[in-house]
């Protein structure tokens, strides 16, 4: 029966199209929210990665990156240094500022390099090769402000020339900028402060247990594993925003869901003197069944065949214009959608199934 | 019914009553009907529209179940056979013929005569060569890839004919099958209704008002309020 059920979608062209353009929107929506998902974690993770440190030391009661205070003074690198099993300690001093851009406000997280330790993650024009009054912006701050290598912007009153464009800065809300440490100092007001200790350890010493350490013998400090810290700030945010785009994935799954049930149901109540006859001929109730669920599966894979390829446009369009949308496309989203279509074509062939159950091949003999 | 008996009614009906609702809205459609037909004849049912003429096919075919009373068809007991064993019987035992042809519209005419069979599990090529020899023998061998929008009501009927007759069935029952056609194409389809009676031996059972079919009937019913009288042939 599987070409009846074919042929009898297709009868109406231009409503089958109209439903595959609903389906294949629902797919769209829910492979965006996907992308956004998980390019949010993968783009807010990138430079917390990218550090080069095991540990991270800050103020007791210290969280994360972005919503926790934390200053510590600057002569504990020398403490931390000496303490056993540390390798190495860089102070970080980073902090959301609102930078002048064409006498327009922007806002941009600005780190304090030391060293390559806390640099940004891959330069993509430019340089690395920071001095007082230069700064390294990220890519999508780049784009979106248009600003490239050269052009200059204003913090706190004082000019810094773009030396270079960096990747893996963007936190979608706002985007990494890297100055000197010093020139971060004298940016925040922070002399002798750092925000945080970044300690790697020597190869022998494990980490779980130089962070017990640090905490027992300094009650004002808090330490955490760099997955620890990175998780951290990825959380408080995450907690937050990202159930928000489940829902809309949710709802995009049920809007996918209620085209396919209301495309099918519309052709079964217009071909009920066909599934009567049917009935009447000798069909079986299962046999009309899995026509009606063979209708809403082409429905359904239509759409998703369609929404597929299109989200990846929808998506390269959506950074094109705004640059800072975190998106990133997988293949393994396309996949999961394609189950989430199968899924949601069998529950929307329960709309069908069930009028279909209705249908009284007596009809078969009315005109 | 004797099982045991040597050349058993393909159709026979006992005291069949069929009541429609309940109460004092209750309506008897078919009110005592006794029918027997042994297999090869053409048995014509007549009578005025609401009279229960459909309603006896529908019981005859197993799509209703007698309020009280048997039904037996092709040695099965109709009473006692489950919904899934009633559309089985359906499709392999019962032939229909409907006054509005009731073809899929989307599916060509080959496509509309191939559906008996792939419910039945036929081959896809093996129900397309079959379907293609009905629709030949009942001269539609140029419309074997039109749908049925874009044939006239003879070459329908005929379609829905071969539909029919494609799982071989022993009983054909139709439902005014002249009701839509004009005279010429009414003639045909009576034409070939009494060839398969003659040349096939199979039952046609057929409700209709079409006089021109109690020349080639040899069995004359009447049927008026639900009750079923047999009247003797002219």
């Amino acid at each position: 029966m599987f070409l009846l059920a074919r042929k009898n979608l297709l009868v109406h062209r231009s409503r089958f199209l109209l439903a595959m353009s609903g389906i294949s929107s629902a797919v769209i929506l829910v492979l965006l929210l996907m992308g956004l998902y998980d390019g949010w974690r993968e783009h807010m993770s990138a430079y917390l990665n990218h550090v080069n440190t095991d540990v991270w030391i800050g103020q007791k009661g210290a969280y994360d990156l972005f919503q926790t205070v934390s200053f510590l003074p600057a002569e504990g690198e020398e403490l931390l240094r000496e303490a056993d099993g540390v390798k190495k300690v860089v102070p970080f001093v980073g902090r959301l500022i609102t930078v002048e851009i064409r006498r327009q406000k922007r806002h941009s997280f600005i780190v304090g390099v030391a060293d390559a330790d806390s640099g940004p993650v891959e330069i993509v024009h430019g340089s690395a090769a920071l001095h007082d009054g230069e700064i390294v912006i990220d890519e999508v701050f780049a784009r979106k402000e248009r600003l490239t290598v050269g052009d200059s912007l204003i913090a706190k009153d004082k000019p810094l020339r773009i030396i270079g464009v960096a990747r893996g800065g963007n936190c979608f809300l706002y985007q990494y900028g890297f100055v000197t440490l010093a020139q971060a100092r004298q940016l925040f007001s922070m002399d002798g402060l750092v925000n945080y200790f970044l300690v790697q350890l020597a190869s022998d010493v494990s980490v779980a247990e130089a962070v017990a350490q640090i905490e027992e013998i300094s009650p004002l400090v808090s330490a955490f594993s760099k997955a620890q810290f990175t998780a951290n700030t990825l959380s408080l945010t995450g907690d937050n925003f990202l159930p928000i785009l489940r829902v809309l994935e949710v709802i995009g799954l049920l809007v996918g869901t209620i085209v396919i049930g209301l495309t099918v149901s519309t052709l079964t109540v217009e071909r009920s003197a066909e599934y009567g006859v049917l009935k009447a001929v000798g069909a079986p109730n299962r046999t009309l069944y899995w026509t009606a669920i063979q209708q809403a599966l082409i429905c359904g894979l239509g759409g998703w065949l369609i929404g597929v390829p299109a989200s990846w446009g929808v998506m390269a369009a959506a950074q094109y214009f705004v640059p800072q949308f975190p998106a990133v496309t997988y293949s393994h989203h396309a996949l999961w959608m394609l189950g989430g279509t199968i899924v949601m074509s069998l529950l929307a062939a329960a709309f069908p199934i069930r009028r279909i159950a209705g249908i009284d091949p007596l009809l078969a003999f009315k005109g | 019914m004797n099982e045991s008996s040597p050349a058993p009614d393909i159709v026979h009906l006992q005291t069949v009553t069929k009541i429609y609702g309940s109460g004092e809205t209750a309506v008897r459609a078919v009110d005592g009907a006794n029918l027997s037909v042994p297999a090869g004849e053409l048995v014509l049912i007549l009578g005025p529209s609401g009279a229960g003429k459909t309603t006896l096919l529908s019981l005859i075919g197993g799509l209703l179940q007698p309020t009280t009373g048997t039904v037996r068809v092709a040695g099965r007991d109709l009473g006692q056979l489950s919904s899934a064993a009633l559309a089985d019987f359906r499709l392999r035992q019962i032939g229909f013929v409907f006054q509005f042809f009731q073809l899929f519209a989307a599916l060509t005419a080959c496509e509309n005569v191939e559906v008996p069979m792939r419910l039945a599990g036929s081959s896809a090529q093996g129900a397309r060569q079959q379907a293609e020899q009905l629709l030949i023998r009942f001269g539609l061998a140029k419309r074997l890839g039109h749908r049925p929008q874009d044939l006239s009501g003879g070459e329908k009927q005929r379609v829905a004919l071969a539909r029919a007759l494609a799982l071989h069935p022993p009983v054909i029952i139709a439902d005014e099958p002249t009701g839509s056609l004009d005279s010429r194409n009414g003639e045909e389809v009576i034409r070939l209704l009494q060839q398969l009676v003659n040349d096939e031996q199979r039952t046609v059972l057929v409700a209709s008002h079409d006089q021109r079919i109690t020349q080639v009937a040899t069995q004359l019913m009447y049927c008026e309020d639900g009750h079923l009288i047999e009247l003797p042939r002219p």
